[in-house]
């Protein structure tokens, strides 16, 4: 018998795959480590044939930045703030779909919704209800939200429109991501929750166990292996925010004049390909990488612990 | 804690015509001694385990009453009845260890019946060392053998001293050798708790080895109830006859012809006062004493010998199955080949004869 690891055959037919890979997935990967550890590394300059030095200076350019700031401040309080909440809602919203019978299809399927439609197409819709037209005194109409915040009497609040406040513009975001991570959350603890043998249920009933103590004690351990995998990939998701930013404020990442407020390390990423400084973006992506790497091995650390069976 | 089910019926929709149903338990009427191993016992879908289920509240009967003792359960729900279960496949926490399966349904109770940290640790300490846990304790239920996690559902449902014990085939997830020693195991634990047993099974020796009492089901009809000794050695009908014992009894297509029992062509016994009609007869494999002489008899096909006794292969051609078989004593030498005749005389007790067409007993 061949030794399998050496099997030319084998390896031809890998072969296309391969080549794709290294064409498109680890050449930009070592790339990239290049370019952010070549001092001022500029797509333009190198055109003109001109030398860098290696060094960190692109990252002591990117973690000075007042805006980059900002903007790691915005991912990061976008993950915190909407990773759980989904996830809970989540939760809720599966073990609620699971206990009924009829319509349970249909439910699954509006639920689904979300997930199939694009990212873009949402924000704008969003960014519709949330709107206002005109400004100050001169306000003529307002989307659905203020519509119905007017309803009880409230004032209108100006969510993402000019001169609209960054706590605004924070919530109609995470209302968003929350919103969108929904259906995919839900399909997989749905999944979870119906994999877990009824007799467990039945036994807990017996045994006169009240619907919180079931919850807790026998729900949330048994899908703790699904909560586990959506938490991990939705901080992954999270952290690498952007299409939904655009999508409500289009490509100025904010209210209009607010210079981009509600922007996210992606969000700059992109921002310094236009101006060539391709060192800066590269030194970005490779701090956003170091952060999901080290938030993602705290998720395994802590599931490892927590996680049943 | 003595139960009383009177005409109980459950039925089911039918899965494929609307407004049909199924019916899984009809008019179930008898009642279980206070302190009792029971066992229900039938082929499956014989409504044995749906029995079981609604004398544990998880199902609701479609008409008739449980009473455990004077109480009606009726429409109580499953919490409120007491009664503790031990599922086919367990149903243990996997995430929880071996000691928080069994605090579990402790940790349940509320108002008067709440219990202190330490009343809960030493009732559960003291309902493993009766299953002989003890010391597994701190392991988890994948950690465990099949027949140690079948010790811990027993310890979990006996924990919380329910009013009545239910088991759901609780041996058929183990193997022969475990299955032996766990029967036994049961029978020893309902005996130091007293509590009252229900357990179902589909094992007819499983069911005879322990039970003080048995209950043939059939496609959801109680067929027999009484002590496993008396239904095997008296059967009501040929379903009984023909479900209890290993090996199974022989049946033959017989006739009564001229007040004798004739199989074949040979004459069995004088039923007198009895007219002439097709019967069945049934004769159990330790009915038959080898005999030069004997009144029924047929081609030898095989000798199985197994130590303390040994089998008697033999074709007869009345015979519903294509051979019979006797048990017959080792000493017995039967040195015959293949196809050489063979006759047997028969212990007249062990010989049942039951109406053609009812397949009810005809005593004689």
């Amino acid at each position: 018998m061949t030794d399998k690891r050496n099997n030319p055959k084998a390896w031809l037919y890998l072969l296309p795959a391969v080549i794709l890979l290294l064409i498109f997935s680890f050449y930009p990967l070592i790339n990239t480590f290049r370019m952010a550890f070549l001092n001022g590394y500029n797509g333009l300059a190198i055109i003109g044939g001109e030398k860098f030095t290696f060094g960190v200076e692109n990252f002591r350019t990117v973690i000075n930045n007042v805006d980059f700031k900002l903007y790691l401040r915005n991912t990061v309080l976008l993950c915190v703030l909407t990773v759980p909440i989904s996830t809970v809602l989540a939760l809720l919203i599966a073990v609620a779909l699971n206990s009924i019978k009829p319509l349970q299809k249909v439910f699954q399927t509006v639920f689904f919704l979300p997930y199939v439609t694009n990212s873009i197409a949402i924000g704008m819709v969003f960014n519709a209800m949330f709107t206002q037209v005109g400004v100050g005194d001169l306000v003529q109409t307002y989307g659905i939200i203020n519509n119905i915040i007017g309803l009880f009497g409230a004032e209108p609040i100006n969510f993402v429109n000019t001169g609209s406040s960054w706590g605004a513009n924070m919530f109609v975001v995470c209302t968003y991501i929350v919103w969108h991570a929904l259906p995919f959350k839900i399909l997989v603890l749905l999944g979870g929750l119906q994999n877990v043998n009824k007799q467990y249920y039945e036994a807990a009933k017996i045994d006169a166990t009240s619907k919180t103590r079931t919850f807790f004690r026998i729900t949330v351990p048994l899908v703790s292996p699904m909560l586990a995998y959506v938490v991990i990939t939705s901080f992954i998701g999270g952290f690498k925010e952007y299409s939904s930013i655009v999508g409500i404020f289009g490509e100025s990442m904010g209210p209009a004049g607010s210079s981009g407020q509600m922007n996210t390390i992606v969000g700059y990423v992109y921002n310094m390909l236009p101006k060539s400084n391709l060192g800066n973006a590269s030194a970005a992506s490779l701090i956003l990488f170091g952060i999901i790497l080290v938030v993602t091995a705290i998720n395994g650390y802590v599931s490892k612990k927590k996680v049943h069976y | 804690m003595k139960i009383v089910l009177q005409n109980l019926t459950k039925t089911f929709p039918s899965r494929n015509k609307k407004g049909e149903t199924v019916v899984a338990v009809s008019d179930l009427d008898f009642e279980i001694p206070d302190g009792k191993l029971i066992g229900l016992l039938g082929p499956s879908g014989c409504g044995k385990s749906t029995t079981l289920y609604m004398i544990c509240g998880l199902q609701k009967p479609t008409s008739g009453k449980i009473f455990f003792g004077d109480s009606d359960v009726t429409g109580l729900e499953p919490e409120h009845r007491g009664v503790g279960l031990v599922f086919q496949n367990y149903a243990l926490y996997p995430h929880l260890t071996v000691r928080q399966n069994i605090l579990f349904p402790l940790q349940n109770l509320k108002g008067p019946d709440k219990l202190s940290k330490e009343e809960m640790l030493s009732r559960a300490t003291e309902a493993a060392r009766l299953v002989q846990i003890d010391e597994l304790m701190e392991r988890k239920p994948s950690e465990l053998s099949g027949g140690q996690q079948q010790r811990v559902a027993i310890a979990r449902a006996l924990v919380k001293a329910p009013r009545v014990l239910l088991l759901d085939e609780p041996l058929s997830n183990l193997d022969a050798r475990l299955r032996l020693q766990t029967r036994e195991e049961i029978k020893r634990i309902q005996r130091e708790t007293g509590v009252t047993t229900v357990f179902v099974t589909h094992d007819q020796e499983e069911a005879m080895s322990i039970s003080d009492m048995i209950v043939v089901m059939k496609e959801g009809v109680v067929q027999q109830i009484g002590e496993p000794q008396r239904v095997y050695d008296d059967p009501e009908n040929l379903f009984v006859a023909k479900f209890l014992g290993t090996p199974p009894i022989n049946v033959f297509d017989a006739s009564v012809t001229g007040g004798f029992l004739c199989v074949g062509g040979d004459r069995l016994f004088e039923m007198p006062g009895e007219a002439d009609r097709e019967v069945v007869v049934g004769i159990r494999p330790e009915g038959f004493v080898p005999a030069g002489d004997g009144v029924i008899g047929g081609k030898l096909v095989n000798i199985e010998v197994m130590g303390r006794d040994c089998s008697v292969v033999f074709s007869n051609p009345a015979c519903q199955k294509p051979t019979v078989r006797a048990i017959v004593d080792s000493d017995v030498r039967i040195a015959a080949g293949a196809d050489a005749p063979v006759r047997f005389n028969l212990k007249k007790n062990k010989v049942f004869v039951f109406d053609r067409t009812t397949e009810r007993r005809i005593m004689f």
